[in-house]
């Protein structure tokens, strides 16, 4: 827990302090970043993403209504960064592996096992459209409710349940699917 | 991981899977960076600074501008228009005191 809130700093950085909105940035960087991931899949355009909305946060920081959570503001702005970059640059979602590829045998070790996972990962997640990406990321990830992550997709609350459901399905598909690959 | 999709609980399961496959490294260099950049977006470039010089320096020559324009219409006509000395004679009500005298004589 932190000792000094979010609201707090957030305050202090609409009065002009940059070390203020800097510790807000250390503090929810790696929350912004996953979720900018999420939505783009690309890590470079994610973390550009990223720093957008951030700067955007800081010259708009005057706006935050302090009685709202910090996380839910920063988060609807990156993903509305990610999503127009997105839009923009028309990225290429990660070319899918094959499905009927042939069973790698035995896997020597853990590692690539945890290398196997993270490909079947990638690939179910470049499948999906970035909204149930980032919805079910914000959901089972990062704990937030439906009616928070509703707010930051600016969607209805059950669009937000039909997108989580959709995501869950195909990820779970997909990843028992290398669990029976490994069987 | 949670088998129905229509659960309202988290799959702790997927959830922690996504995390650390959507997990980004080198933090600190990120935050460096977004500092440097907010530093950036403070100070003022070369383009700005010139700008913000530009603006009143443009309102001035404005200024002096209309100020010549009023100058060379009306107050240097006013000016002109009573230097020569027929001009100097009917502004001072000259005539007015050649018809009095006149008509005294009478």
């Amino acid at each position: 827990m932190h000792s000094v809130t979010d609201t707090d700093l957030a305050r202090r950085a609409a009065e002009g302090d940059p070390e203020a909105f800097g510790a807000l940035v250390e503090r929810w960087a790696p929350a912004v970043r996953r979720v900018t991931r999420a939505a783009l899949g690309d890590p470079d355009e994610a973390d550009d993403a990223a720093q957008d909305a951030f700067l955007s946060a800081w010259i708009n920081v005057g706006s935050y209504d302090p009685t709202r959570p910090f996380g839910p503001w920063i988060l609807r702005i990156a993903t509305n960064r990610a999503f127009d970059r997105g839009r923009r640059k028309k990225v290429r979602a990660a070319e899918p592996l094959q499905e009927d590829r042939p069973s790698r045998g035995p896997l020597p070790d853990t590692e690539t096992e945890r290398v196997l996972l993270r490909e079947r990962l990638d690939v179910a997640l470049a499948k999906l459209p970035p909204r149930q990406r980032v919805a079910v990321t914000m959901f089972d990830a990062e704990g937030y409710s439906h009616s928070e992550i509703a707010d930051v997709l600016n969607v209805p609350e059950g669009t937000v349940r039909s997108d989580v459901f959709h995501a869950r399905r195909a990820l779970r598909a997909s990843l028992t699917m290398y669990r029976g690959d490994e069987g | 991981m949670t088998e129905n999709p229509f659960g309202h609980e988290r799959d702790v399961e997927l959830g922690a899977l996504l995390r650390s496959h959507l997990e980004a490294d080198r933090h600190t260099e990120f935050v460096a960076q977004v500092r440097t950049a907010m530093r950036a977006d403070a100070v003022p470039g070369p383009f700005e600074v010139l700008g913000a010089w530009m603006r009143p320096g443009i309102a001035a020559a404005a200024l002096i501008a209309l100020a010549a324009g009023w100058w060379l219409t009306t107050g240097n006509r006013a000016e002109v228009a009573s230097t020569t000395p027929v001009e100097v004679f009917a502004a001072g009500g000259g005539a007015d005191v050649m018809l009095a005298t006149a008509l005294e004589d009478r």
